[in-house]
């Protein structure tokens, strides 16, 4: 009799503890797997009829060149376009197999150089003498990379050409 | 009184409560897994290749490989491996058997972001003649974009 009414009085209570546990695990994981994308809106104007003939610019077609004479590494900025040009700059070649700051720093120059004439230019081919190597090639690309965002590489026979004075 | 409470303390057994250790633990495995992110594994460098030096900052891109070391030129993508001396010379054939290789892998491959692009990683010393008969062959072949890997030093 004592033992049923004291059962009857009992409220049954949720054990809430492995409950909120559980919710917050499942929280954890949604919380986790969210990614976030950020979305962009682009207007485009109405289209209007233009009269203007296209540009007919010849492109400036920047060409760095690269040749080994003796111990020395010479380089030749050149461009052509409307007002076609070059730079030079020569620099000793120190162990072939490690980084050359000099030779960054004189790629860094032209391209600076050539950026301030020409701001909005971005590309550059890059041409290196056969017996320059995959070093001095990242060197170069480094020096320029600051300035000129897209680098190709072009023939080496390109910069053979410096020495055989057709380039001269 | 309080003798009798301070003896039932004394016999009262101590409990490890399991439930919320075991969900800690849940937790931590949740965060662990979620954080975790499987990619192909990095670039592997074969015995006796000397990455050039970089003051580059950028990271490496997952993207199929191809590693000149100073005898071999090795396709990873296509597990083919030629001599450098094949790519020392003016001329690649252009209708060897590595164009087809290409070719199925590029196909094969075309839902896959990157697999047109192709990291090559150099030793230090190869001749740049090498190294662009390689990317020549590449181009041919359909690949979009060259990744020349270094190794950094954070200048």
């Amino acid at each position: 009799m004592f033992d049923l009414e004291t059962e009857r009085k009992h409220t049954p209570e949720p054990d809430l503890v492995p409950i909120l546990d559980g919710l917050t695990a499942v929280i954890f994981f949604l919380l986790l797997s969210i990614s976030f994308v950020g979305l962009t809106k682009v207007t485009m104007p109405p289209s209007v009829a233009s009269v203007a003939s296209p540009s007919k610019e010849t492109p400036l077609s920047a060409r760095l060149k690269a040749t080994l004479v003796n111990s020395t590494i010479k380089l030749k900025l050149e461009w052509i376009g409307k007002k076609p040009g070059s730079i030079r700059e020569s620099v000793i070649r120190q162990n072939p197999s490690l980084k050359n700051q000099a030779l960054i720093e004189a790629v860094k120059k032209m391209t600076t150089d050539f950026k301030t004439r020409y701001p909005n230019e971005n590309t550059l081919q890059l041409a290196l003498s056969e017996t320059l190597n995959y070093q001095e090639m990242i060197s170069m690309m480094d020096g320029a990379l600051g300035q000129l965002k897209d680098i190709a590489l072009s023939s080496y026979d390109e910069a053979n050409a410096i020495n055989q004075g057709s380039e001269e | 009184m309080y003798q009798f409470e301070g003896d039932k303390k004394r016999k009262s057994v101590i409990q490890l409560q399991l439930a919320p250790m075991i969900d800690v633990f849940v937790l931590i495995i949740v965060f662990l897994l979620k954080g975790t992110v499987l990619e192909e594994s990095a670039i592997v460098l074969p015995e006796g290749v000397n990455l050039a030096k970089s003051i580059s900052r950028e990271v490496s891109q997952v993207a199929p490989q191809v590693v000149i070391s100073k005898e071999t030129v090795s396709f990873k993508m296509v597990n083919q491996e030629r001599s450098i001396a094949e790519f020392k010379a003016d001329d690649f054939n252009p209708r060897d058997k590595i164009f087809q290789e290409f070719k199925s892998y590029l196909l094969s491959n075309r839902e896959v972001e990157g697999a047109d692009h192709v990291n090559v990683i150099s030793d230090s010393t190869t001749p740049y003649k090498a190294v662009y008969n390689v990317v020549k062959v590449l181009r041919i072949a359909g690949f979009q974009s060259m990744l020349f890997v270094a190794e950094g030093e954070g200048n």
